[in-house]
């Protein structure tokens, strides 16, 4: 049962989920969403389950043809979506569509990366528990590889049923400079004080070095005390390397797990999806927070996605349709609730 | 076994740091408490375990645990550690053919250390390694325990593409590689076994903190495996 027809693939398009946990001790990446968030919601908004596998595509989406009825969504970047050369789609809109239909999602103007997600998901082979590509193991998604454009994919049977779109006024922002909070450490004891407050207070901006992987920034040096070695030991998701070049490093979804490079700080946990929308070229400034200060972002970060969700998941004003009989008169009546 | 800290990697993550060497006995520590974490039961909100060297990275879960409450139960494993049944380390056996095509650099290496290529065989063979973690790509096992006799720089021109199941040396290591990959490794020989093989169930031959020996094999028995 072929479904979806990817004519042309765009720049750089893997299949993702939320990633493949549990086997970083044997040296594998987790791979998974660079922004969980704008993968998650275009599961949610399709009823699906969470964990569907869906297409993550750079900068520019594919360009498709639907070989099946089917209802998708694209989330994540701002961009331009056309359906069989009309213009006028939104992303976070969910989009009922009829076998021969072709979509095209253009260059996305804010952010980075994007989601195209199907209702049932991608029906393709899970590789240790996860749909995910990971490109360095050349395991997952679609061969293991990112789509070059000419593939056949299989969607999944539908599940629940599509929820409600979201407003342009909901729909997460990715604005420039990415001003993003970290926590100090592993081996923040590795670099100087002057070291750590050029990393603090200077502007770095994303290299053309910039990839699932991780993101090479370039800007004012960051002096360590000593040596740019330690024993290698692993890398936690957000991890910021500085090698002895002295330009920082942030380690992503498809990292090493292990190296041999002081980590000056690690980003929140809260800021990553923010952060998987960055390219090369966009500023980003480093501050300083408490693990407390942590946990009360990471509780407002919650709060928010479960608004999201909780407007994606009221179900429509649907009326309510009466006939009532009154004094022998007969008046059709419909009663709806008010927000 | 005092020099035990406990250093925050982000929100959601915590190393778990023994002294800081390289050294079989604080990395047989490590093993020893990423065992015993990992145990059912032990310490609910863990997600995942990432030995190295000389350390453990912990993810937990943030819902669960704060900074302190977690650095409290960690410090608190030291003693737990004595009295819990580790199970001794175990040995993976590597079947390997050396030389001809398989290691095309393995008279570089003898000559480079004025041995025969027999000889360098024969060392290579000899010792136990230890698999001290994995890392670098899925699969790939840092080992230590390789004889100095033997030590040879890398490849001053790498190759673009190295078949998986290649085991070379570079400088006083040695290593197999798990993916067809590129690479400056000497390459000695090759293993028909795929360290890292995602159909299995267990998809990973090494282990981190276990043992590792190679045993040559000849072309004929190398092609038997395939």
């Amino acid at each position: 049962m072929p479904a979806v027809n990817i004519i042309d693939a765009g720049p750089f398009t893997t299949v993702q989920d939320e990633g493949r946990y549990g086997f970083q001790r044997y040296g594998m990446a987790p791979a998974g969403a660079m922004d969980e968030v704008a993968y998650r919601l275009g599961n949610l908004i399709l009823g699906n389950n969470q964990g569907e596998a869906s297409l993550e595509f750079t900068l520019k989406g594919p360009r498709i043809k639907l070989l099946q009825d089917t209802t998708l969504v694209i989330t994540g970047g701002r961009c331009a979506i056309t359906v069989n050369g009309t213009s006028g789609y939104n992303i976070y809109e969910p989009l009922s569509l009829k076998s021969g239909d072709e979509v095209d999602i253009g260059w996305i103007t804010e952010g980075a990366r994007g989601y195209l997600a199907f209702r049932g998901g991608l029906d393709i082979p899970m590789v240790m528990q996860s749909y995910s590509t990971y490109l360095r193991g050349k395991i997952g998604g679609f061969e293991g590889a990112r789509l070059k454009g000419g593939e056949i994919l299989a969607i999944s049977e539908p599940q629940g049923s599509p929820g409600r779109a979201l407003p342009e006024n909901l729909w997460p922002a990715y604005r420039t400079p990415f001003e993003t909070d970290v926590i100090m450490g592993p081996q923040a004891n590795y670099f100087t004080e002057e070291g750590i407050n050029t990393f603090l207070s200077e502007t770095y901006q994303i290299s053309d070095a910039a990839d699932r992987m991780g993101y090479r920034l370039t800007g004012p040096e960051i002096i360590h005390v000593d040596k740019a070695d330690i024993i290698s030991d692993g890398i936690p998701l957000g991890a910021i390397q500085v090698p002895g070049h002295r330009q920082p490093i942030i380690l992503m979804k498809d990292r090493q797990t292990t190296g041999g490079y002081p980590k000056i700080a690690t980003v929140a946990s809260y800021e990553i999806f923010r952060l998987g929308q960055a390219k090369p070229g966009d500023q980003l400034l480093f501050k300083k927070v408490s693990l407390k200060e942590a946990k009360a972002k990471r509780e407002l970060h919650k709060k928010w996605y479960d608004e999201l969700a909780s407007f994606i998941l009221k179900p429509e004003q649907k009326s309510k349709h009466f006939r009532l009989t009154v004094n022998d008169k007969s008046y059709n009546v419909s009663i709806r609730e008010i927000d | 076994m005092s020099d035990i800290k406990v250093v925050p990697a982000g929100d959601q993550a915590v190393v778990l740091e023994f002294e800081n060497r390289i050294d079989p006995d604080i990395n047989a520590m490590v093993r020893a408490a990423d065992y015993y974490l990992n145990q059912e039961g032990i310490m609910e909100g863990l997600f995942e375990t990432v030995p190295t060297y000389r350390s453990l990275l912990i993810y937990y879960d943030p819902e669960i645990w704060d900074l302190d409450k977690l650095k409290e139960s960690l410090l608190g494993i030291e003693e737990h550690l004595q009295e819990a049944t580790i199970p001794n380390p175990e040995t993976l056996e590597i079947p390997v053919a050396y030389g001809g095509e398989y290691g095309p650099d393995l008279d570089h290496v003898a000559r480079h250390n004025n041995l025969s290529p027999e000889e360098v065989i024969t060392i290579h063979h000899s010792s136990t390694y230890l698999i001290y973690m994995l890392g670098f790509v899925p699969g790939f096992p840092y080992l230590g325990g390789m004889s100095e006799a033997i030590a040879t720089p890398r490849l001053e021109n790498p190759r673009t593409q190295i078949p998986a199941g290649s085991v070379g040396i570079a400088g006083n290591q040695t290593g197999i590689y798990p993916l067809d990959s590129p690479g400056g490794w000497q390459l000695i020989g090759r293993t028909p076994l795929k360290l890292f093989d995602p159909a299995k169930e267990d998809p990973f031959l090494p282990k981190p903190g276990h043992n590792l020996k190679f045993y040559p094999i000849s072309e004929k028995e190398f092609k038997a495996y395939l």
